[in-house]
């Protein structure tokens, strides 16, 4: 297990995975990460989560390259990202898959949750697929709180600030750090 | 008749036997620019056109943006042109016609066995016919004229009606927006122009069709539509091009306006021949609950690069793109669809499907961007690929710009092959290799094709079943 703090001198990172890995990625106070993930050997896999805070003028610039270069690997990304205030991200994920990495399977997710006014998010997950055949996706979400789940709780006597605080909680502990 | 060919010629066109639009007429043209881009040949169209000064103006200012801007260094594979091996303007005749007799006998019998005057007689509203750089022919049905339609070519409207190209022409895509619409704006030629008046409806589709007859032809066509309050219209464009071995350029700009309450739909079935680079700014400016649609099907050329986009500027305006390529051997079909939201309570919605084959590449490359003051904003994006053998390559890349909180934006993506437990199914019930991918291959680009008219829904399932042929065992 791998785990990296953006903003403590992890700006640049080549993680070459031959088995299997588990990477980490949190941000709390802004800062930049490009992380590259090389899948190397037949059947490598490597899963990778990530969870950034944003606050005040919290900026994030985040790059993932998941490299398939053998057959038969997997990659899984998961980053979630709460954009409080006037926070804001650059978000690139690639999935590179080679010629020769067939059977591969390939996906990244980007959920963003907007709470302050003047937040700010770019989100780019993009797709080079070079070998048929695999799976490759991806999915972005860029949304605020859900008006519905805030009046289902807070029409159960949690005040305006717990229940925004819950269902914050909630989108994060998809996530198991 | 068709002239005689040369070997060359004649060995390019066997081993590219399935397309049927392949053929061409001698050039007969009235008037043919040298090859080459300078001042003079932009003055020179403008004079032959007996233009407004203003034209002229912004036609040299254009010329001098083309200059100064540098090729795009994103996206397709553009060092195959050469800016100075293209005939800028080929005129066909010495005037439009309105009635199909009166067309030169070689431009007609190209547009019947295109099977253009047959599906006037049947299914349209009105017709312009684009051959090289003019509109040659141009028909409206009488009832919509009653009602104040108005459908010509470009170039004529100019004259007729500069009161709303002084308004829309050139603000929409300004020539500075990008090297190729600069292009368009020194030395466009021919294109259509729609008027559809307050409230109107146009029942059945306005069509166009754009032919490239001679060899290194460069056509510019320049489309400005406009659908007043409540009007209704749908649009549909088919391009094609002759075999030839040496490569021609496609370069349009298409503006657009809908208005409060207006829907416009516009349709595009290209299927240039595999040598044309296809680079082309397509933009809608929707207005207040005004829906603009872009339906975009790309089956031929070398390359494409478009990206229809709708620009969503008052509040409830909608947006919509379809989008369905199909890169074969050698092509690269790089497209997708911008929308950008500038106004509250605005949404938008893009479904891309691509399918590559051989050695065909099928980028997605869009851009969804919600401007500080949009709020509630919804938008969603599904783009799928089909790759068909090892050998193609499929690419997706969205951009996503959100400046606002209240929204509720969604994007997915996935890449697939013809599934082997759907092939199995098929084949185990009697069907061959063949029939059973093309089926697979239907039901995935159903969704679009059945926003089509019939007919279109039918030849667009035409070309897919011929681009499918032998792709198999």
């Amino acid at each position: 297990m791998i785990k990296l703090e953006i903003g403590k001198g992890y700006e640049k990172e080549k993680i070459i995975v031959s088995k299997n890995e588990e990477i980490y990625v949190v941000g709390n106070s802004g800062g930049s990460l490009d992380l590259e993930v090389i899948l190397e050997k037949e059947g490598a896999s490597a899963n990778i989560y990530g969870i950034v805070i944003g606050r005040g003028n919290d900026s994030y610039k985040i790059r993932t390259t998941s490299f398939h270069n053998a057959p038969n690997t997997n990659s899984r990304v998961h980053l979630k990202g709460v954009f409080m205030d006037s926070s804001s991200m650059d978000f690139f994920g690639m999935i590179n898959i080679d010629k020769v990495a067939q059977l591969s399977d390939a996906y990244l997710k980007n959920d963003n949750l907007m709470i302050g006014e003047d937040c700010r998010v770019n989100s780019s997950p993009q797709l080079e697929i070079k070998a048929d055949d695999v799976k490759a996706s991806h999915g972005v979400t860029i949304s605020t709180i859900d008006d519905e789940h805030m009046y289902y709780l807070m029409s159960r006597g949690i005040s305006f600030s717990d229940s925004r605080d819950l269902l914050i909680e909630g989108f994060i502990n998809e996530i198991k750090l | 008749m068709p002239k005689e060919l040369s070997n060359q010629e004649i060995q390019f066109k066997n081993s590219n036997s399935q397309y049927k639009e392949g053929f061409h007429m001698p050039d007969s043209s009235t008037n043919k620019f040298k090859m080459g881009l300078n001042e003079d040949v932009v003055r020179n169209i403008s004079k032959l056109k007996n233009e407004p000064k203003w034209m002229l103006d912004f036609r040299l200012k254009s010329y001098g943006i083309f200059m100064s801007m540098k090729m795009p260094d994103w996206g397709a594979d553009l060092s195959g042109i050469d800016f100075g091996k293209i005939h800028y303007y080929v005129k066909p005749s010495d005037k439009q016609e309105v009635s199909w007799n009166d067309v030169p006998d070689d431009v007609k019998t190209t547009f019947d066995r295109l099977g253009v005057p047959q599906a006037e007689r049947e299914f349209l509203s009105g017709v312009k016919a684009q051959y090289d750089s003019e509109v040659v022919y141009g028909s409206l049905i009488k009832e919509m004229s009653e009602k104040g339609v108005i459908f010509l070519g470009t170039d004529e409207a100019l004259k007729k009606y500069p009161e709303y190209f002084e308004e829309y022409f050139g603000k929409i895509i300004t020539p500075a927006d990008n090297k190729f619409a600069a292009l368009n704006s020194a030395v466009w030629s021919g294109g259509s122009f729609i008027y559809i008046p307050k409230g109107v409806s146009i029942t059945k589709p306005l069509q166009a069709y754009f032919r490239i007859n001679a060899a290194n032809m460069g056509q510019f066509e320049r489309t400005l539509i406009i659908a007043d309050e409540g009007s209704f219209g749908h649009y549909v464009e088919g391009c094609s091009a002759p075999v030839y071995t040496s490569a021609s350029l496609h370069s349009a700009v298409v503006e657009i306006a809908v208005k409060k309450g207006a829907r416009f739909r516009y349709t595009t079935i290209q299927n240039w021949y595999s040598n044309v680079y296809n680079l082309v700014t397509k933009r809608a400016y929707a207005y207040k609950d005004a829906t603009m649609e872009w339906i975009d099907g790309n089956i031929g050329s070398k390359v494409t690069m478009k990206y229809p986009s709708v620009y969503l500027m008052e509040e409830g305006a909608r947006g919509e793109v379809l989008s369905l390529a199909f890169a074969g051997e050698g092509q690269h079909q790089d497209t997708g669809a911008k929308m950008v939201h500038l106004a509250p309570n605005t949404s938008s919605n893009i479904i891309s499907k691509s399918i590559s084959k051989k050695s065909g590449r099928a980028s997605y490359r869009g851009l969804v961007k919600v401007s500080k003051k949009a709020t509630n904003v919804k938008s969603n994006i599904v783009c799928d690929a089909l790759l068909l053998d090892p050998e193609s390559r499929t690419d997706t890349y969205p951009f996503m710009k959100i400046d606002n909180k209240h929204v509720k934006i969604g994007h997915e993506a996935s890449v697939s092959r013809l599934g082997a437990e759907q092939l199995f199914y098929l084949m185990s019930r009697g069907l061959s290799e063949e029939v059973a991918s093309a089926l697979i291959v239907n039901g995935f680009i159903e969704p679009i094709i059945k926003e089509l008219p019939m007919e279109y829904a039918l030849e667009l399932n035409r070309l897919i079943e011929l681009e499918m042929e032998g792709s198999v065992g």
